[in-house]
């Protein structure tokens, strides 16, 4: 048994030999409803691209990229996670030069400069990213955890944080970007960090992305033909500064009065609060002037799509109604594998990737989603069950940046599938096509049940 | 940091936070998988119901409407086949091929480009020509994105000369769309508007297949769902001579006046003639509309069909019904006589003969010969306007005839209280003078006037007129066989109509009709007539039957009416007399030049009433 790397084998529970520790103690649970949902996946991507002639490309393509993830995530359960803590600032360093080649040598697709083209096969760095900055959160609370609370801590890791996601935003990725914060909060949550500042950072994103979607909702309005409330408003959201001025210095006067009121009726309240408050529509109303930059405009399009479907139904509008169409006509059994109307005829678009779901939905029905949505609240359970059982706090963290990564993929995935939500354009993990993706999912499914298998017994 | 090593104080908050981390992972599952539940079960049917509704497209297959043949078999209107052209302008997003279409057809510029910001399947054009046709397929391979299809339209083969008998279809409009959706016509259906495509609608439409596609996002059509072949519309047969038919209209064209023939076979009242002029091409309802408002804004109504909507007064033609009323009535003999100055005096009234210097002394059988208008002003006297309205409605005069066209009207048959209703005056004894010279408030219809003949040719059995003999369908079984209709059997002497006919013979012979003797083998019986009207120019009328044979019943009676053509005897019977040479001896060519001649010579000779 010496002669095999000791960080493989550290803290795996002792057994006849290496091989059945490792079985014994593997979550299978997770490993099969992974490999489960990529199996269900690889049939679907061949059903969605088999009207394009080139469904033998897909899947080959897809499945090279499967073999790859189940060995990584073999490499990576064996990997003993807590090497990583060691080197999560180079992590981080490792994330930010992935993204700035991607900035300088990615290959344009879409608008967007995500991939590097390497001929034979293209990757899309933000995908390794995400992993890598999940290392990186967890490795640097978990150092010093008592200082988690301190304000110099907090304001590098959200520097830090800010400079990933810019960086993704000039790609501009607009959809992977946004999968930062639910990491970040959910890490931050886990490690302590005070819940105001939580509160606070929720109600930054909250305001900052209404802003946001009212500069859209009124940029359809009518009200801007004449000079009104709105039409201020609209402008000085579209980064004009007069307004600006005008509309936030209204703002601060009417919180000012709130806050003096307040005060003459001696309720007590900690004066940073107004501060606070001050901080945050500020910096709403900037981030919310700089998304409107970023945000491209067929992704304004999908937002207005979703706003009110009515006002674009020739393309954006129409995805949100097709694809919502598509999942509830399977209804209880589906269609049956190829037979679905609304996808196999081009209704719902990117069903290869986006929107595998819906196709799902209308080719097995009910049973089909059923399916599907059990085999990830089985691999969200076990990433929680992973994050409660961990041996140190390094592997909890990790496990927790994981199963929320996977909770939102999941929610924005399937709520954009059934219309509920903006198409943001995120795949569904381990389903959709896409090899790095795919890669990555299996990675974070490697890492958890390396967690898995060195957890704390009790 | 190891959790066993860690302090109290940071186990029991991470503890704390674990719980409700769970919760938060967990929650968007729970939410996500209520509404696929909803989505999915609840709403599954509504959804699939609409996933259908997408993809698939109903094209029409719309039925060809039955044909229509004359008596002798000839196809009066058929069918062609259209090529409609369909352009998918999201096939190819390029300008190019649309910039070809527009050079081949310049006036679908408009939809195209519409088409174009909508990325709709147009129709570029209803009727495309064999050439255009050819040079669109011929770029078929450099325009991406246009189909034909075809489908079955109205053709009247004669145009213009069936087309009051025959009538028009043309598109539904909105209106009338919503109104027959439910009877299974779709939008831009066709539908009979006038003539035998109105009455016999729903034998002819025949019911409309169609074939449902499955057409992708695009509206590309993948493959048949299903298919309902089209039913073709029966076949209706008419009672119309075509020949005679032609000769009519062509002859009625040559006088360049407006004007109506009727010809009916006395032995069943089946029409074999029935002409009206000025009208119109009914093949040009199906595709221009400007055409149509021509012909709406024409001043001699072409859409107006003279032989059953049409109403004149019937001139000297109604003194042969005032000849048969007044002997059967016994009010006079066939010997009465009267002297003709010219004019007959009746209060401060004049009304005057044809001939200034009056026609003297005569008796019935000339004064029907030389439509003596002083005799019969007595003779009107003498029978009273009860009389002649109750003669006139023994020959269907004032009533509709219920032949099997629409739009028919009634005509005029004054009686007392109809004077007292509609004019709120007394009936005087100088109305029934007019009426007695077919003048004044009476008017009737060529239709009836034909009819009225007919009456006069079979010695008093007034038939019902009827245009559709039977109709077949596609496998030739008789769906519908029309019986002849005696509506009134005339309890008439057959003196009566002896001396009648054989005034009338008269009349051609040597009387005012003499313009349509065909010599002493072929015996025709006529009268002619001058109708005077507010509106211009005398009417010019002639009615006659035959050939008069022993012992058979004629087998045409005509009605002829030329509106403003001034004299029955110099315009009118000239027509009668061709008609009737063509018809008893149909071996023989008409040559439309040797005819015009004769026409015209015919005119110059003969004047008279």
């Amino acid at each position: 048994m010496s002669e095999i790397n000791p960080l493989l084998i550290k803290h795996i529970e002792e057994e006849e030999s290496f091989i059945k520790r490792i079985i014994y103690k593997t979550n299978w649970k997770l490993i099969l409803s992974a490999t489960g949902l990529s199996i269900i996946g690889f049939i679907m991507i061949y059903s969605a691209t088999l009207n394009t002639g080139k469904a033998e490309i897909f899947v080959s393509k897809q499945l090279f990229a499967l073999i790859f993830g189940i060995i990584l995530m073999i490499i990576f359960s064996l990997l003993n996670y807590q090497i990583y803590h060691a080197y999560y600032k180079y992590s981080y360093i490792l994330g930010i030069v992935l993204l700035l080649i991607v900035l300088i040598l990615g290959t344009r697709f879409r608008a967007t400069r995500a991939w590097l083209d390497f001929n034979i096969i293209t990757i899309q760095p933000s995908e390794i990213v995400k992993i890598l900055f999940i290392i990186f959160l967890a490795g640097y609370f978990d150092q010093n955890w008592e200082k988690n609370n301190t304000f110099r801590k907090i304001l590098i890791a959200i520097i830090l944080s800010i400079i990933t996601i810019i960086l993704i935003m000039l790609q501009p990725d607009l959809s992977n970007a946004i999968l930062y914060f639910p990491i970040i909060i959910s890490i931050f949550f886990l490690a302590g960090v005070d819940k105001t500042f939580l509160i606070t950072s929720l109600l930054y994103l909250f305001i900052t992305s209404n802003l946001f979607l009212l500069r859209i909702y009124f940029s359809l309005s009518d009200m801007l033909l004449f000079p009104s409330w709105v039409s201020k408003f609209y402008l000085a959201l579209s980064g004009s500064w007069k307004e600006l001025i005008f509309i936030i210095s209204f703002i601060f006067l009417i919180l000012l009065i709130i806050w003096w009121v307040f005060k003459n009726l001696r309720f007590h309240i900690p004066n940073y609060y107004l501060i606070i408050s001050i901080t945050l529509i500020l910096s709403s109303f900037i981030s919310a002037i700089a998304l409107n930059k970023f945000v491209k405009p067929y992704q304004q399009k999908r937002i207005i799509a979703f706003i009110n479907p009515n006002v674009a139904p020739a393309d954006a509008g129409y995805q949100v109604i097709q694809t919502r169409i598509a999942i509830g006509s399977g209804r209880l059994f589906g269609k049956g594998l190829f037979q679905g109307t609304q996808t196999q005829l081009g209704f719902v678009p990117e069903k290869h990737t986006d929107f595998i779901f819906s196709l799902i939905g209308e080719e097995f029905g009910f049973m089909g989603t059923s399916f599907v949505v059990l085999l990830f609240t089985l691999i969200i359970l076990q990433g929680i069950n992973i994050m409660l059982t961990s041996r140190d706090s390094f592997g909890s963290l990790l496990a927790c940046g994981i199963t929320s990564l996977f909770s939102f993929y999941f929610l924005v995935n399937i709520g954009m599938c059934l219309g509920i939500m903006p198409v943001i354009g995120l795949p569904l993990p381990f389903v959709s096509y896409g090899g790095s993706n795919l890669v990555s999912a299996f990675i974070s499914i490697g890492i958890l049940n390396s967690i898995h298998l060195r957890k704390f017994i009790y | 940091m190891e959790w066993t090593n860690s302090s109290y104080i940071i186990r029991k908050k991470v503890q704390q936070t674990f719980s409700l981390l769970k919760y938060i992972f967990i929650f968007p599952v729970v939410i996500l998988y209520l509404l696929i539940i909803y989505f999915q079960i609840f709403r599954g049917q509504y959804y699939y119901n609409l996933a259908e509704k997408n993809r698939s497209r109903t094209f029409i297959k719309f039925s060809p409407r039955g044909i229509i043949y004359d008596s002798n078999g000839i196809v009066l209107a058929d069918n062609r086949a259209w090529m409609r052209v369909y352009y998918y302008p999201f096939i190819d997003q390029r300008i190019t091929p649309i910039q070809k279409i527009i050079e081949i057809l310049p006036e679908s510029k408009k939809l195209l480009f519409q088409a174009m910001k909508t990325q709709k399947v147009i129709s570029l054009s209803k009727n495309i020509s064999r050439e255009k046709l050819f040079e669109l397929l011929s770029l078929r391979h450099k325009i991406n994105g246009i189909e034909v299809d075809v489908e079955y339209r109205r053709r009247y083969i004669y145009d213009e000369i069936f087309a009051h008998v025959i009538g028009y279809v043309s598109e539904l409009n909105q209106k009338e769309y919503l109104k027959l959706k439910d009877q299974g016509y779709y939008f831009n259906d066709l539908v009979g508007k006038s003539g035998i495509e109105k009455t016999y609608e729903n034998y002819l439409r025949g019911e409309h297949g169609a074939l449902v596609m499955e057409v992708d996002a695009h509206g590309i059509p993948t493959k048949v769902l299903r298919e309902l072949r089209p039913i073709s519309g029966n076949n209706i047969h008419l009672t119309i001579d075509s020949k005679l038919q032609i000769l009519a209209h062509k002859l009625l064209v040559n006088t360049q006046k407006n004007g109506a023939v009727v010809g009916v076979d006395p032995r069943n009242g089946a029409i074999k003639i029935m002409v009206s002029c000025k009208d119109f091409n009914p093949n040009t309802f199906i595709t221009e509309i400007d055409e149509r408002r021509k012909y709406l804004n024409d001043k001699n109504l072409p859409l107006f069909n003279r032989c059953i909507q049409g109403v004149y007064p019937p001139g000297s033609t109604y003194k042969i019904l005032a000849t048969i009323a007044a002997l059967s009535e016994d009010r006079v003999s066939k010997n009465w006589s009267v002297t003709c100055t010219g004019q007959f005096k009746f209060g401060d009234k004049i009304f005057k003969c044809w001939e200034k210097k009056g026609h003297g002394s005569m008796d019935m059988l000339n004064a029907i010969k030389n439509s003596c208008n002083v005799y019969f002003c007595n003779l009107a006297l003498k029978l009273g306007i009860e009389n002649f309205e109750k003669y006139s409605a023994l020959f269907g005069f004032g009533n509709k005839t219920n032949i099997d066209i629409p739009s028919e009207v009634s005509g005029v048959s004054p009686s007392r209280e109809w004077k007292e209703k509609n004019f709120n005056s007394p009936w005087f004894d100088g109305d029934t003078i007019n009426i007695g010279i077919g003048q004044g408030y009476i008017s009737v219809t060529p239709l009836q006037l034909a009819m009225f003949t007919a009456t006069i040719a079979n010695k008093g059995i007034l038939y019902e007129p009827f245009i559709v003999s039977k109709i077949t369908d596609q496998n030739k079984n008789i769906i519908y066989k029309k019986e002849p209709v005696k509506k009134n059997i005339l309890k008439i002497k057959s003196e009566i109509f002896e001396f009648v006919e054989h005034s009338m013979i008269e009349v051609v012979r040597s009387g005012t009709g003499r313009a349509a003797f065909l010599g002493n083998e072929i015996l025709l019986a006529g009268k002619t007539g001058t109708a005077q009207n507010p509106h211009g120019n005398d009417h010019a009328l002639f009615i006659c039957y035959g050939p008069i044979k022993e012992n058979t019943i004629p087998t045409l009676a005509l009605a002829i009416v030329i509106e403003h053509g001034l004299r029955g005897g110099a315009v009118a019977a000239p027509i009668a007399r061709e008609i009737f040479k063509q018809y008893l001896s149909p071996e023989e060519k008409d040559d439309k030049d040797i005819f015009i001649e004769n026409y015209k010579s015919l005119e110059e000779t003969y004047v008279g009433d």
